[in-house]
């Protein structure tokens, strides 16, 4: 009887260590075009989180374009990116209303005003850009200038290292969508390898964000999901400006870019 | 008593054969060389050009030899500390960007662009070993017995604990965003690192890797890079980076003690044997200054070459 007990005894400590060392693999799942930049910037995301992993215990897969029942029941699948227009990311928002989906590419303000719990937008919206552009034209002339969330020529802040891993492993210039990807995954799995629970990483990630997305500040969430980040301004494909201006004042300006406001 | 007097002529000669050239040595990042200043006259002495992108710098154990990383170029220039020549240079891995040298001569350096730390013989420039690490490795530590490196991977927000002669990583500790620097306390048991991009420092159990406590700035600007114990023990110097400012600190509660306005975008410290004199580079006002850690102001500037990034003092 005891001899039993004993080797069930030792049985379950074998299973509670040998779960401990195993690797948990993390699902993250993508939706959209599997052939865009944002799906190569996911892909460099990636690689890096599993090198992080690597250390830590801990690995990262994509799963492209999975089935909403996938993203039901697949207990380890614990975020998506998408790369979906407004329309489709507000069935997709409702649907899957307990996990973080990550917008990449949809620019549209109104989405942003309409506060959807789950929804994290790590692309600039239009009024952050149209807002940067009034800001840098204050007391200039107007110079036929562009606002974009990244620029490949951006090289402050160790900015032209990510650039740089980007344009060796795909041979073309890091774009917005690609670095929204890039960052997608990067917010994921660094805030997974810091929670004990990861169940409760839509919150984590919306309340104690300290995220290092290589533009020089450290970024966090709006209540109504955006990204709070600087906004590069560009002239003949060339960075010539921040908004706003680096300096010790640039995270408490960040929110005048946009709107932070819900209209539910 | 016989065995302290025996100590005394040991100690004595070595300071006799090793006499400390009192020169404050300055990487400057775009000014591709190295600016020497006397200590004693706090004048510059010579600027050397040195290469690309000269960052990392530090000195021998017996401080007859200044190296200094030249990123882009991916060398260690070796200098001669009396003579102000460049002695030889190696091959020293991609982009070279930080470095410590350990008690026994060899340089564990970050190799940024690689995701790799690497050990070399500056002597032979034999490369000896490399580990991986994270990603954009920076801030290399050695502990005061020589037994544990600390490298700091920025975008992986970790630090990697390496054992020395084994080369292996005992351990590896999540921090706040772009750690950047550490340092250990004068018994190793502590280790201290500061993150970019949280703007914290935090304190570390070296032994279980448990953090013990941690420092949010206050200053909500604060980008702290470099970070050096005081001769003491008792408290920590922290470059503030874009907050213009080095910080002193509590090392044991961490409680902020001080703030000492200095030039812009402070990151390069290096501290006076005697522990009196703190020296920061000021990047964008292309200056280093001085600070006298008792009164804890800044008695001095002097200007040196571009964008000045590491600082190292040989007296």
């Amino acid at each position: 009887m005891n001899k039993a007990l004993n080797s069930i005894a030792l049985l379950l400590g074998f299973c509670i260590t040998y779960t401990a060392l195993a690797q948990e693999e993390i699902l993250i799942g993508y939706i959209g075009d599997t052939k865009s930049e944002a799906r190569r910037g996911v892909e460099l995301g990636l690689q890096e989180s599993n090198i992080q992993g690597k250390f830590l215990g801990h690995s990262f897969r994509i799963l492209d374009n999975p089935t909403p029942l996938q993203i039901r029941v697949l207990g380890n699948l614990k975020a998506v990116v998408s790369k979906k227009d407004a329309s489709e990311l507000r069935i997709f928002a409702t649907q899957s209303a307990e996990i973080p989906i990550f917008n990449v590419s949809e620019r549209s303000e109104a989405l942003r005003e309409e506060c959807h719990e789950n929804l994290l937008h790590i692309i600039t919206s239009e009024a952050m850009l149209d807002d940067a552009i009034s800001q840098w034209s204050r007391g200039r002339i107007n110079n036929s200038v562009k606002a974009i969330g990244w620029h490949h020529s951006l090289r402050k802040y160790a900015a032209s290292q990510l650039n740089s891993r980007y344009q060796q492993k795909f041979n073309e210039p890091m774009s917005e969508l690609a670095w929204a990807g890039w960052a997608s995954i990067k917010i994921i799995s660094d805030t997974i390898a810091r929670s004990a629970n990861s169940d409760r990483l839509l919150s984590t990630i919306k309340n104690d964000l300290k995220f290092d997305g290589q533009k020089g500040v450290s970024m966090s969430f709006r209540e109504n999901g955006q990204l709070r980040q600087p906004v590069l301004i560009t002239q003949n494909d060339e960075m010539i400006g921040e908004i706003p201006p680096s300096g010790p004042n640039t995270k408490n300006q960040l929110d005048s870019l946009g709107t932070t406001d819900c209209y539910k | 008593m016989l065995k302290n007097l025996l100590l005394f002529f040991i100690l004595s000669n070595f300071s006799n054969s090793y006499a400390a050239s009192n020169r404050i040595f300055v990487s400057n990042e775009y000014g591709n060389s190295v600016t020497v200043i006397d200590a004693k006259s706090n004048t510059v002495i010579k600027n050397i050009s040195v290469g690309t992108r000269p960052r990392g710098i530090g000195l021998s154990p017996d401080k007859t030899e200044l190296y200094v990383a030249i990123s882009v170029d991916n060398q260690i220039a070796v200098i001669d500390t009396q003579s102000l020549q460049i002695v030889r240079k190696f091959k020293s891995g991609d982009d070279p960007e930080a470095f410590a040298v350990h008690p026994n001569g060899n340089l564990y350096i970050s190799n940024e662009e690689d995701a790799k730390a690497s050990v070399y013989d500056p002597k032979t420039g034999a490369l000896l070993a490399e580990i991986e690490v994270g990603i954009e490795p920076e801030g290399v530590a050695i502990s005061p017995d020589g037994k544990i490196v600390i490298v700091t991977s920025e975008s992986s927000n970790m630090l990697h604990l390496i054992s020395v002669p084994s080369h292996t990583i005992l351990r590896n500790i999540l921090v706040g965003a772009r750690p950047r620097s550490a340092c250990f306390s004068l018994d190793g048991t502590v280790a201290y690192a500061t993150s970019e991009i949280s703007g914290e420092v935090k304190k570390i159990d070296v032994a279980s890797g448990n953090i013990l406590g941690k420092n949010a700035l206050m200053d909500s600007s604060a980008k702290p890079k470099d970070i050096l114990l005081s001769r003491d023990g008792t408290q920590l110097y922290v470059a503030g980076g874009r907050a213009n400012k080095v910080f002193f600190l509590d090392a044991n509660t961490l409680e902020l003690q001080k703030s000492i306005p200095v030039g812009k975008r402070v990151w390069g410290l290096a501290l006076s044997a005697d522990g009196r004199t703190l020296y920061s580079t000021d990047g964008v006002d292309n200056q280093i200054s001085v600070i006298d850690t008792v009164s804890q102001t800044r008695t001095l500037t002097i200007p040196v070459g571009k964008f000045p990034w590491g600082i190292v003092i040989d007296d």
